[in-house]
């Protein structure tokens, strides 16, 4: 148990590389190498939700900003409605006002030659009358009782 | 002859005496500590069986040395 | 003086059979074939363990098969630190190794550690890792320069250490196991089956797995502290 022996020592450091090294390419290389495939493995996978992760992100993004962008058309539609609208009422106020300004300009251009024409046929009247009554004198006196029976005439026709 | 080599290796025995002390010492220090922090028993318990094997040592050392003057000197 | 002989005889380790290669003869003691026993457990073992892995769907022997490699590398490599994870390999096979020599002699075989040949080659190839492991980190001229650290007087200390770690080293582990087996042996003579049996545990058990990882730690802390 004491005696130091030379080759004792060398057959257990033979021994022990040999261990050594059978647990190395047995047991520690085996291992490692399925940790680290497991790794890669798990990595993928992560690497793809990641993926997946991020599109779905973009989708999202993608279709909130349609969604902002149908928002705000809405609203320039709207307004757009709204402008052509009041465009549109301002227009049909303007060509009724037009209208009523035509209409009442036409009325007093009518009235206006209505009383034209009334006028004249009034003074038309007055001088047939006139010359009615003179005639009228003329064949039936002389004289001042012709010219006071023509004014009389004429006062009676004109009171008319 | 043999009672020579029979106090020889009792001598060489009395390097058990540090280590005792040492382990008591050791020891006694673990329980304060736990006693101070309970939470960090596991740990203590773990560098102090650690230094206790450490402290064992010498007297494995003496051990050995009366074991051989009795085989060697026989 | 019966008893003292039986002891002497249970302790020696007798050559089983002689290899003669031409004019040599190179003798194999009992603790080397006791150490192909362990070698012919462990690797058939780790084989086993490791044949058919998968990285999906494990089965539990390779559950178990991971459980053991986790805490080994676990436990050596925190030892050991980040800078020399490369040797954990090697201390782990130490820690395998001298844990089953320890407690083999359960089973009735003389513990290979009990032999003080196979703890001096042990130790001898410990300090040739540290050492080794210094050089590779360092270079030859840092690795010389290191003696001469903190201060130029401690140098021949620094140089004893080389040859009182392995030593110590050696010494700890065959003293310990050495001493379990006579306390248990005397034990065994003194008292009836009962009382040694409990005492097993503590000495062949507890006593075997403590020194295998109190070797792995210290050589694992030398490694560290030449590395650094």
């Amino acid at each position: 148990m004491i005696n130091v022996s030379f080759w004792n020592i060398l057959w257990t450091v033979v021994n022990l590389l040999l261990l050594c090294v059978a647990f190395k390419f047995f047991f520690f290389k085996r291992i490692d190498n399925i940790i680290v495939k497991r790794q890669e493995e798990a990595k993928e996978i992560y690497d793809k939700a990641e993926e997946k992760n991020r599109q779905a992100d973009e989708y999202v993004k993608k279709y909130e900003d349609k969604l902002a962008s149908v928002e705000s058309e809405k609203k320039q539609i709207i307004l757009e409605a709204r402008k052509t609208a009041d465009g549109q009422y301002q227009k049909i106020i303007a060509e009724a006002h037009e209208d009523a300004k035509n209409i009442h300009e036409n009325a007093v251009a009518e009235a206006t030659i209505e009383k034209n024409k009334i006028i004249s046929s009034a003074k038309k009247e007055i001088a047939d009358m006139v010359v009615e009554a003179t005639a009228k004198v003329i064949g039936s006196r002389t004289g001042a009782d012709i010219d006071s029976q023509l004014f009389d005439d004429f006062i009676d026709k004109a009171g008319e | 002859m043999n009672t020579l080599i029979a106090i020889g290796a009792g001598i060489a025995v009395v390097t058990g005496l540090g280590a005792g002390i040492g382990i008591g010492i050791a020891t006694g220090k673990a329980c304060e500590g736990i006693a101070r922090q309970p939470e960090a028993e596991g740990k203590i318990q773990k560098n102090l069986i650690l230094g206790c094997a450490l402290a064992e040592a010498t007297a494995i050392y003496g051990f050995v040395i009366a074991l051989m003057i009795i085989v060697m000197l026989q | 003086m019966n008893l003292a002989e039986e002891l002497i005889e249970e302790l020696n380790c007798e050559a089983v059979f002689t290899l003669h290669i031409g004019s040599m003869e190179i003798p194999v003691m009992e603790s080397v074939v006791v150490t192909w026993i362990v070698m012919a457990i462990l690797i058939p073992l780790a084989i086993f363990l490791t044949t058919g892995l998968k990285t999906q769907n494990i089965s539990k022997k390779q559950a178990c098969a991971e459980f053991i490699y986790e805490k080994l590398t676990g436990i050596v490599g925190g030892m050991l630190g980040e800078e020399a994870k490369q040797y954990t390999g090697y201390l782990s096979t130490v820690l395998l190794y001298i844990g089953l020599s320890n407690i083999i002699g359960l089973i009735g075989f003389k513990s290979p550690t009990k032999d003080l040949n196979v703890t001096l080659a042990l130790a001898l190839m410990s300090i040739i890792l540290v050492e080794g492991a210094g050089i590779y980190q360092h270079g030859v001229r840092k690795w010389l320069h290191n003696f001469t650290e903190p201060v130029a007087i401690v140098t021949p200390f620094n140089i004893l250490d080389v040859f009182t770690r392995p030593l110590s080293l050696c010494m700890r582990l065959f003293g310990n196991v050495l001493g379990a087996f006579v306390i248990m042996e005397l034990l065994k003579i003194v008292c009836p089956p009962i009382i040694p049996a409990i005492f097993s545990i503590y000495f062949d058990l507890f006593d075997g797995l403590l020194q295998a990882y109190v070797f792995v730690f210290l050589t694992s802390l030398y490694i560290k502290e030449a590395v650094e």
